[in-house]
């Protein structure tokens, strides 16, 4: 069986040592080693309002990657130029928690360039002039914050969906601005925001030369030459696409993928 | 909160932003017993759940233990990686490393993403409640960091007792050689009374 000079290794071990070629012998053979289908996408979970201390917040599980969104709102004035936009900030945390890539202290760039496409995105999701209380004195600013608990990769779908999911739940209680104390006063229950467009998120990564996958975990991401986010609108339409990394991607895979995307859509809508 | 500082690797909302007045009335916590009826000596419910949510297909860069927490509206998660290699080579027994954050929506005002002194404070406490426990001397030369975020907090003191509890949970979870686990619980006195 085992030939005089010829190592075996324990499968943990080979995938440590050769993590590239120990992915190729699945993705050769249409499969991938989590027993997964080239376009089939983890099981997702979403738990809304589960937070008390945020005013909107939604939990997200997409297989192992984990994130949270929570919402704060607080008010403040407004920019002179658009007197009656709120603020919408997001930001994405990956923490050391989640992933032992990441190392304590400030935002790696992993982190900083999802913040970045996420809260460019987030124009999509919402009308920030329906946050306005007072035209010119008082509007609501409301800080999404994205805390990635475990990574298994894939966090930016789990952080596009855990956003709309919040944004969902978010709940403004009726504020009244008081122009001769200057302060906002807040109370009731609240209501909800109005959505733009529903977003539905798909990633595609480039594996092992020319294999496209879906929804790479943790040991597809890292060996990834490429990927590809798109982002659909409830309509179907395109509202944001974006590809990343140096592989080459040709137009019939970009359609293909865009397909798989509606799929999804219709999957998780 | 106002924050002066412009944080060039986030994402900066305005520069100064304050919660509003609520006007929903503040109840009095002891008018009539406690405000979730609880006995004096009752602690709140508690929920652990140990280990990664699928354990078929975990990364390499996954941690060694990990543990949610849940006690009444307390929301805590913690991971340990380790031991692994520590940063003095010639060290006789393993050192322990806590690092302590709350999440910025977890208390009743927005926290700041940077780490304040309150939360190193915290990330000591947690060391020198658990390093006693762990068998330090089978560890030479590693290292043991525990990282905990608190993703809804409900009392500083309840909630640094649940962060203790949570990395005991983590630590028995990446089968750390403890003597014991750590159990802990807070109290407050009201007026005469704990």
């Amino acid at each position: 069986m085992v030939e005089a000079g010829q190592v075996t290794f324990a499968m943990q071990t080979f995938e440590r040592i050769h993590p590239v070629e120990f992915q190729r012998r699945f993705l050769s053979h249409s499969t991938r080693h989590s027993g997964r289908e080239f376009m089939q996408f983890r099981p997702l979970q979403i738990i809304k309002g589960a937070i008390s201390t945020a005013q909107g917040s939604a939990t997200v599980r997409l297989g192992n990657t984990t994130v949270v969104c929570g919402i704060k709102a607080e008010v403040c004035e407004p920019d002179v130029k658009r007197p009656t936009s709120g603020y919408l900030t997001t930001n994405v945390e990956l923490s050391p928690m989640c992933s032992a890539r990441f190392r304590p202290g400030a935002p790696s760039d992993e982190a900083q360039v999802a913040s970045e496409h996420i809260h460019r995105l987030s124009a999509h999701f919402l009308d920030v002039t329906q946050l306005c209380i007072e035209e010119g004195r008082a509007v609501w600013s409301l800080s999404a914050d994205i805390v990635c608990l475990k990574h298994d990769g894939n966090v930016l779908d789990a952080a596009v969906i855990a956003l709309g999911a919040a944004l969902e739940d978010l709940r403004l209680a009726g504020a009244e601005f008081d122009s001769a104390t200057g302060m906002v006063t807040a109370g009731g229950e609240g209501t909800h925001v109005i959505m733009k467009k529903r977003l539905f998120p798909a990633t595609f990564t480039l594996v092992g030369d020319s294999y496209v996958v879906a929804d790479a975990d943790d040991a597809e991401e890292q060996l990834a030459a490429a990927s590809l986010l798109v982002v659909l609108d409830e309509d179907g339409k395109l509202a944001n696409i974006w590809k990343r990394g140096a592989g080459a991607i040709d137009k019939d895979t970009i359609e293909q993928c865009v397909q798989v995307a509606r799929v999804r859509m219709a999957e998780i809508a | 909160m106002s924050h002066n500082v412009v944080d060039r690797r986030r994402i900066n909302g305005p520069q100064r932003s304050v919660e509003p007045v609520y006007t929903t009335k503040v109840l009095d916590p002891f008018a009539t017993g406690r405000l979730d009826e609880r006995a004096l000596d009752q602690v709140r419910p508690i929920f652990i759940k140990t280990g990664p949510l699928d354990a078929q297909s975990l990364s390499a860069a996954a941690p060694s233990g990990s543990a949610y927490y849940e006690q009444g509206k307390i929301r805590v998660s913690c991971a340990i990686y380790g031991p692994r290699q520590g940063r003095k080579s010639n060290a006789r027994m393993g050192s322990f490393d806590c690092d302590f954050k709350y999440a910025p929506f977890s208390c009743s005002w927005k926290r700041s993403h940077i780490k304040t002194s309150d939360e190193k404070e915290i990330a000591l406490m947690l060391e020198h409640s658990i390093a006693p426990a762990i068998r330090l001397e089978s560890y030479p030369k590693a290292s043991i960091d525990a990282f905990v975020t608190v993703i809804e907090s409900d009392g500083k003191a309840a909630t640094i007792a649940a962060a203790i509890n949570c990395i005991s949970a983590a630590l028995a979870d990446a089968g750390i050689e403890l003597y014991d686990s750590v159990a802990a619980c807070s109290m407050a006195l009201h007026g005469e009374q704990w």
